[in-house]
């Protein structure tokens, strides 16, 4: 749409025939102008002697002395004269017709005869005559007055007409000679029109001329100037027209943004619906999760009740067989005693007394197992720096050895005594403990994550290599602290949230469920730290629990110590 | 730049064309009528441009169509507003209506020039759509027929228009160049052109009226003059001049009974003079009428025979008071035979002012002349001449012989107490005694034709009419004209006789002479109005008149 600026040609230097051809027509124009003008004021400069022929010649040619004009006198006696049959009397109508004419003039100039001195606009006729073709002489009338002599001859004046006859030939031919006499006021200012007019004449032609120069030149500048402006507007025009075109496509882009926004706006509103329709589905999936939370709950509970069952008729089991190994240890030891000395014989019987001891053991740990309902207890006074010695013993190879960790326990060798159920105890720390074991696993998973996540070969396999190196550190202590007894399980594993924190004491709350570093192990059930929480408020503990996300977490349980505690006041 | 030559050019072009067009249209179309409105009729009224006073008397006669009058018709409206025009070049035109009828007839005044003579004017009509309804012309007899030969010789698309001669008089019309061989016929002027009418009375018509007023008067009939020297007791006494015609009418015996006994009754009776100019066919005309009549009452017993000299002046044309060379010879002719003292004769002057004063003049310069001679003439002299202009124009001091000339219509019939109210600025008052004024006999028969007009075109109980052979119909219907066109007879002659006061030695006359008008009454003629006519003021008068 663009358009190209206008073409800024110089015009072309005319020749000098080129500008005589153009100033010609109104150089013509001019001179005609200026000669109907000096023609104009001519004629009017003359007027009034125009004027007075053109009465002179009225007088003549309209005064009827008795029925006929002058003319058509005039041609009736042409018409005489040139009759082709004449008869008789044609001399006689002749004489007469021409002395008609001669009484015609005579009656004419009477009256300026007769009333020259009443009449001062009357001439003073001279002569009158009549010139027919074909006549002998003209019809003349001659005044008896005797005309101006000398200088006064310039006052006759002479009118002379021709009289159309109708006829093929000559025309008859009027003359009148006369004299305006009189004082004519108009011949006065006549001559003073004349007189300025010829001054406006001399005045007003070179004026006209030199003002024509002038003007000519004013429109050849005025000329240049209007191309000039005519260019500037143009240039400006063009510019106005590419801002327009500007404007325009402006305007087209906003409209487009327009359409654009109001296509977002709809696809927002879709948008919107949908999320609205996620925002339902999503709450219908809560609800559905919901529902599953509360089947899964419902479910643990089952699998809670249903261990608990497995527990109560494990341990009912696990006592049976123990009481039913009494007799085969009694039995066993009796006849080791009876043996007689029969080395291999003997080494049997020690390998089933073994056996027997071993499986009497672990028939003793399931019932202890069994038995550790926080809600039933077996208070007694317990030294929980044994029972710590005992948790290092009991999990230290199998940390060094499986988990791959290392777990340390750390009392004084005096005991301290607390008031609880040895089990409840037992499994508190062993909960712990196992909660440690995992943190660390998830920290080491953490950190293979992490290796694996470096870009940097290199540095991922020194990351590799320092999670590698890395190695979990669990360390159970017992102190005592004031009348209590500080028992503290610290961790160098994953850590935990503050929200984690707030809820890991909840019952069914674990961050192992589904997970696949659990696998095997006997985790997830968000029942651990439950259970320590119910054997504190059992035992009148109290917990303290530090921890930061791939910090650590320390456990503090706080017993009062059962030296210092009523007897009344203990469980 | 480039259009330049080209624009010179068409202006140049232009300029020339619309120079040719105004030569040519100056040239031919001088003679351009104005066009007609729908619904309306045009009456034209050709004239020469001198002729204003005519149209104001016409205006004021047909204006006065308004006012009521017996047989006159009723509802008549005459728009004068266009009448008199500012430019001499316009056309007047003045605008007839009549209750209870559409459209309006416009008389409008074509002027005829040099340029645009009555042909052009007839064919400039004639190429008009619509045609005239009328033309109104023939102002005199010539004019009458070249305007009547100009009608016969145009086609026109329609109906003709009605020729409507306004004064027109003669019976028959003369070509000039054989107006005075024996043999031969003229044709009727009334017969030239159909339809036309007269609205004027004729040659013949107003010879017999002259004639006949003139043998009944004992002081004006030929033969022995009555007791001529009653004449001259008022003069020479100063006494009421009035009683000289009493006076004479009581030693006039009975009309019809010559009063002393006519010794050339049985002889060849009294020499008569008939004048007549050659180049006016009126003057032919009418000389020839007035031979005839007094030929034909000569021969009616009790009336004085008559021998009448036709003496034929070839030509019009003349000064003022001198007549032509022509003029002059008859004059010689008829000086040196004129009746033998103590009788007198009659002299036919049928001609305009001008020749006829020129002739009696003339002869007013023989000795006795203004006791033996009785000038008779139509109404080609008018009233006005001898009444309002005779001061110059008819100088009765210089003219002492008797002049009986007639009217179409009452020169002194100005508006009298009881008379029908006039249009206002129309009133024709008379002047007060002594005093002279135009005479109103021309408005009179303008009124007349006004009405006519009307009536023509706006019949009683009709519907406009619609074209000019209706028009024509509805006017010979009318009482006004006879059959043939012409004027009925007896419908408003009227003759008036100037009566020189004789002068006598020793006597001052303070009145120069009685101007008398006459009209016929019950078969007699009655004098109607009589006025002095006093041209000479002296300064122990102390007031003009009187």
């Amino acid at each position: 749409m663009s358009t190209a600026p206008p073409s800024a040609e110089p015009p072309a230097a005319p020749s000098v025939w080129r500008y005589a051809q153009r100033v010609a027509p109104l150089a013509v124009l001019w001179a005609v102008l200026v000669g109907l003008l000096v023609w104009l004021l001519y004629a009017r400069a003359t007027w009034n002697e125009e004027s007075d022929r053109a009465d002179v010649r009225e007088w003549l040619d309209n005064a009827r002395v008795f029925r006929k004009t002058l003319s058509e006198l005039t041609r009736d006696y042409a018409d005489l004269l040139g009759e082709s049959d004449p008869g008789i009397d044609h001399a006689d109508r002749v004489t007469s017709k021409r002395a008609e004419i001669e009484e015609h003039l005579r009656a004419l100039v009477e009256p300026t005869r007769m009333y020259s001195g009443q009449l001062p606009l009357f001439p003073n006729v001279y002569s009158l005559e009549v010139a027919v073709p074909g006549a002998p002489a003209a019809v003349a009338w001659a005044s008896p007055k005797p005309r101006p002599g000398g200088a006064a001859k310039a006052q006759l004046r002479a009118l002379e007409y021709a009289v159309a006859l109708g006829r093929p030939g000559a025309p008859a031919t009027v003359r009148c000679v006369y004299q305006l006499h009189s004082f004519n006021r108009a011949q006065s200012q006549q001559d003073e029109y004349r007189f300025w007019q010829t001054i406006a004449a001399a005045v007003l032609v070179p004026t006209t001329l030199v003002a024509g120069l002038l003007v000519a030149r004013f429109l050849r500048r005025e000329r240049a100037r209007e191309v000039e402006q005519l260019r500037s507007a143009a240039a400006a025009e063009h510019r106005e027209r590419e801002l327009l075109e500007a404007q325009v496509a402006r305007e087209l882009t906003e409209r487009s943004l327009l359409e654009l926004r109001v296509k977002q706006q709809e696809a927002e509103r879709a948008t919107e619906e949908l999320g609205r329709k996620l925002l339902e589905q999503e709450l219908e999936a809560a609800k559905l999760e919901n529902r599953a939370a509360e089947a899964e709950r419902e479910a643990l509970e089952m699998k809670s009740q249903l261990y608990a069952s497995i527990g109560i008729m494990a341990g009912s089991y696990a006592h049976n067989i123990k009481n039913l190994l009494v007799r085969p240890n009694d039995l066993i030891a009796r006849c080791m005693e009876s043996a007689t000395g029969d080395r291999e014989q003997q080494g049997m019987l020690e390998e089933v007394r073994a056996t027997l001891g071993t499986v009497t053991e672990r028939l003793q740990q399931i019932l202890r197992t069994v038995r550790r309902d926080p809600t039933s207890a077996e208070v007694t006074r317990v030294d929980a720096c044994a029972l710590v010695r005992d948790a290092g013993r009991a999990w230290g190879d199998m940390a060094r050895d499986k988990w791959k960790i290392a777990v340390s326990a750390e009392a004084p060798s005096e005991p301290a005594l607390v008031t609880g159920d040895l089990s409840h105890l037992q499994q508190a720390l062993e909960n712990l403990i196992f909660n440690a074991r995992d943190a660390t696993f998830e920290m080491r998973n953490h950190l293979r994550d992490e290796a694996k996540r470096e870009p940097d070969p290199g540095a991922r396999r020194q990351k590799l290599l320092d999670a590698a190196a890395w190695k979990g550190d669990v360390r159970v202590t017992a102190r005592r602290d004031a009348g209590s007894l500080v028992l503290e399980v610290r961790d160098n594993g994953i850590g935990m949230t503050d929200e984690v924190r707030r809820n890991c004491l909840k019952t069914h709350f674990t961050t192992k469920r589904d997970n696949a570093l659990y696998e095997g192990y006997s985790a997830g059930m968000g029942l651990g730290l439950s259970f320590v929480a119910m054997v504190l408020e059992h035992h009148g503990g109290e917990l303290e629990i530090e921890s930061a996300p791939l910090k650590g977490t320390t456990f503090r349980l706080r017993f009062p110590l059962a030296d210092t505690v009523s007897p009344a006041a203990s469980v | 730049m480039r259009l330049w030559w080209p624009v010179l050019l068409l202006a140049a072009l232009a300029g020339a064309i619309v120079l040719a067009r105004g030569a040519l249209t100056r040239a031919h179309t001088d003679a351009r009528p104005r066009p007609v409105p729908d619904g309306d009729l045009e009456v034209a009224w050709l004239h020469i441009p001198t002729s204003g006073d005519t149209w104001e008397n016409f205006v004021w006669g047909v204006k006065r169509a308004e006012m009521p009058a017996p047989g006159a018709p009723a509802g008549v409206s005459v728009d004068d507003s266009a009448a008199f025009p500012t430019r001499t070049t316009a056309v007047p035109e003045l605008v007839l209506a009549r209750a209870g009828f559409t459209g309006r007839v416009r008389v409008r005044w074509y002027k005829v020039t040099d340029d645009a003579p009555v042909s052009a004017w007839v064919r400039a009509l004639a190429k008009r759509d619509p045609p005239p309804l009328a033309v109104i012309g023939g102002w005199s007899s010539d004019r009458a027929r070249e305007l009547a030969d100009a009608l016969s010789a145009t086609d026109w698309a329609g109906a003709k228009p009605t020729l409507l001669l306004a004064t027109a008089t003669a019976e028959t019309v003369y070509p000039e160049e054989a107006n005075y061989a024996i043999d031969y016929q003229p044709p009727k002027l009334i017969e030239l052109y159909s339809p036309a009418f007269r609205f004027c009375f004729t040659n013949r018509q107003m010879a017999e009226a002259v004639t006949d007023f003139a043998l009944s008067d004992p002081s004006l009939r030929p033969g022995p003059a009555v007791v001529p020297g009653l004449r001259a007791v008022p003069g020479a006494a100063g006494g009421p001049w009035a009683l000289v015609p009493w006076l004479a009418e009581l030693r006039a015996p009975p009309s019809g009974v010559p009063a002393f006994p006519d010794q050339r009754a049985e002889g060849p009776g009294v020499q008569a003079y008939a004048l007549a100019w050659k180049d006016d066919p009126y003057s032919l005309d009418l000389s020839q009428r007035f031979r005839d009549v007094l030929a034909e009452q000569g021969a009616t017993p009790g009336r004085p025979r008559l021998a009448v000299e036709s003496d034929l002046i070839p030509f019009s044309t003349g000064r003022f008071a001198r007549p032509n060379p022509y003029e002059a010879q008859v004059v010689d002719h008829i000086v040196a035979n004129l009746p033998k003292r103590g009788e007198r004769t009659l002299i036919v002057v049928p001609t305009v002012p001008a020749p006829a004063r020129r002739v009696l003049s003339a002869l007013a310069q023989a000795r006795g002349t203004a006791t033996r001679l009785v000038a008779v003439t139509g109404d080609g002299i008018s009233v006005n001449t001898l009444f309002r202009d005779g001061e110059f124009a008819w100088p009765v001091r210089a003219l002492p012989i008797p002049l009986v000339l007639f009217t179409h219509a009452d020169p002194f019939g100005w508006d009298e107490p009881g008379d029908a109210v006039p249009p206002r600025g129309y009133e024709l008052t008379p002047p007060r005694p002594g005093a002279v004024k135009s005479t109103v006999e021309d408005v009179h028969l303008f009124t007349g034709m006004g009405r006519a007009l009307a009536r023509g075109a706006f019949p009683d109980g009709g519907a406009p009419v619609t074209g000019a052979a209706e028009f024509a119909r509805n006017l010979r219907a009318l009482d006004y004209f006879e059959p043939s066109g012409n004027r009925a007879r007896g419908s408003g002659e009227y003759v008036v006789v100037v009566r020189p006061t004789p002068r006598a030695e020793g006597a001052v006359a303070a009145a120069d002479a009685g101007i008398e008008v006459w009209t016929r009454a019950n078969g007699a003629w009655a004098r109607r109005h009589a006025r002095p006519v006093v041209q000479t003021i002296r300064p122990i008068d102390g007031r003009a008149g009187e």
